[in-house]
């Protein structure tokens, strides 16, 4: 993995994929003397409280627990979203993946995805699918405004916005799940290591 | 006024660094906002370990300013206090306590008369409380003993993060603002009501940076120019970001798409137009264009001073 300084009190580590960013996340996680550990597909960003601990110690203690050969998982909570089936791009999706609508519907709902990382705004996660990979590309004009609660496909991942927001996300569908409630002890719904299970709505 | 006795406080044998002066919760209070000029905003040390969930740190932008302001005052580090735009916040004490502004040079008005910045003032009920417009710098920091906005605190922070909305609304005018509820150091007797001016004027706007994570990203003519040509603050700046613009535009040795990855405070963007970008407080968690170099700490607080116009150039940190 390459390890690269991100300014004077944060780190950030590349590695070949997201599995290798997985691997390496479930071994520094609660690393003391992190403020923040971001994930994300290829890279991990490291936030550090200096006084705690310095780049060059955070560095050889990373560099110490990446060697561990044990197998360390971290699980998170597995939650089903339930979702209505009416995107405005689901036809086009389809067609492009040369399936029927209700195919495209099967393949969302039959698997788990995993939360990979998030970052994007308050209670967004980049989902990516657990059994087969469909890459959607990105609309060549992103909307100006997506409502909150849309679920799109862009790349390899699936994702929810929680809020209003512009983006090029194909939008497959909607859900009423409150991805983000600050009146919750635990505001985001999905977070990074949970497992998300689309539910079509009746 | 209490008097603390040493040697009845510590639970161990020696006293020692790592334990924490005696500190009292201050009583509340509170003052009406008459005026917020063009923009005041509660602010703090942020709402930290939250960005794995989308959550930026947001904060006191000059965190410099904010922390000598709270420290004059007696305050915990953690105290909520005001970040005034540029100026023009009025409002009107309904509490005893003690106030102080700093960061931008802003004089106070407190019922018609007028001090300088960086001294530590009383405030009684019904004082009329000005924050003239500052000669130097653009963000004040106004802190009362005791700390404001204790009862706003939204995950843990009072911090407003402009770009996602967390925290509380910017303040308006018939507000009424509380003050007190955060710990304070009950020693606390100023012999000297005044403190240095965190930053005294210079004639050349320097701001230091450790290059990358990305600047092999860009051609080496490139980060020579970054770090040579003159930069002017845009009026497309804020706590998010700050624009500059350089004759030059930078450009990429790598063009693919970089993946988004982790962002920090200081961050320098810089997307495709060849501009750089100076991530601030409430800066987005994730970014996709290459940063080229990264502020210093102590150079970040700065940023909160420039006003756009502001001609500025970039050096390399000494390590």
């Amino acid at each position: 993995m390459d390890i690269r300084a991100f300014g004077e009190r944060a780190l950030l580590f590349e590695l070949p994929d997201f599995a290798g960013v997985q691997a390496l996340l479930a071994r520094i996680h609660g690393l003391p003397g992190a403020i923040d550990i971001v994930p994300a597909a290829k890279t991990i960003m490291v936030n550090l409280d200096t006084a705690v601990l310095s780049l060059a110690g955070a560095i050889d203690e990373i560099q110490a627990r990446a060697k561990e050969a044990t197998e360390v998982t971290v699980r998170g909570k597995r939650i089903e979203i339930p979702v209505e089936y009416s995107g405005e791009d689901l036809a086009q999706v389809a067609e492009l993946h040369g399936m029927s609508v209700s195919e495209l519907i099967e393949w969302h709902t039959s698997q788990d995805f995993t939360a990979a990382f998030g970052g994007f705004a308050p209670g967004f996660c980049y989902l990516l699918p657990t059994e087969k990979t469909l890459v959607t590309p990105r609309l060549s004009s992103p909307r100006a405004k997506i409502p909150a609660g849309s679920v799109g496909l862009a790349g390899e991942f699936s994702g929810i916005y929680p809020g209003d927001s512009p983006g090029g996300w194909q939008l497959i569908g909607h859900t009423d799940a409150p991805l983000w409630d600050l009146s919750r002890p635990s505001p985001a719904l999905i977070t990074p290591g949970d497992s998300v299970r689309f539910v079509p709505k009746r | 006024m209490t008097t603390s006795n040493t040697s009845s406080h510590s639970t161990s044998p020696t006293p020692s660094l790592a334990s924490p002066l005696p500190s009292e919760i201050s009583r509340s209070g509170s003052i009406e906002i008459l005026s917020p000029g063009p923009l005041s905003l509660l602010q703090d040390q942020g709402r930290l370990g939250l960005a794995a969930s989308g959550v930026t740190a947001s904060g006191s932008f000059d965190r410099l300013s904010a922390a000598r302001a709270n420290h004059a005052v007696g305050n915990s580090p953690g105290a909520g206090l005001i970040e005034v735009l540029s100026g023009g916040l009025e409002f009107r004490s309904q509490v005893s306590t003690s106030i102080i502004v700093t960061g931008a040079q802003s004089h106070i008005t407190i019922d018609g008369r007028t001090w300088s910045a960086n001294t530590i003032l009383d405030l009684a009920p019904g004082n009329h409380v000005v924050i003239e417009h500052a000669g130097y710098g653009l963000r004040a920091y106004v802190a009362l003993r005791g700390g404001v906005g204790s009862q706003q605190q939204v995950l843990g922070s009072v911090s407003s993060d402009t770009l996602s909305g967390i925290g509380p609304a910017p303040l308006a005018a018939g507000q009424v603002l509380d003050v007190g509820g955060f710990p304070v150091d009950p020693e606390w007797w100023p012999q000297l009501r005044h403190i240095p001016n965190p930053w005294p004027p210079r004639s050349r706007e320097e701001l230091h940076v450790h290059l990358g994570p990305r600047s092999e990203w860009f051609r080496n003519e490139s980060v020579l120019a970054f770090l040579s040509q003159e930069y002017v603050v845009t009026p497309q700046s804020n706590r998010i970001g700050v624009r500059l613009e350089g004759a030059q535009p930078l450009e990429r040795a790598i063009l693919d798409e970089l993946p988004s990855e982790g962002m920090v405070r200081g961050a320098i963007q810089v997307p495709p137009n060849g501009q750089p970008v100076i991530f601030g407080p409430d800066h987005p968690v994730t970014g996709g264009y290459p940063v080229i170099a990264t502020l210093s700490a102590r150079s970040c607080d700065r940023l909160a001073q420039l006003a756009p116009g502001t001609r500025v150039r970039f050096a390399l940190a000494r390590r």
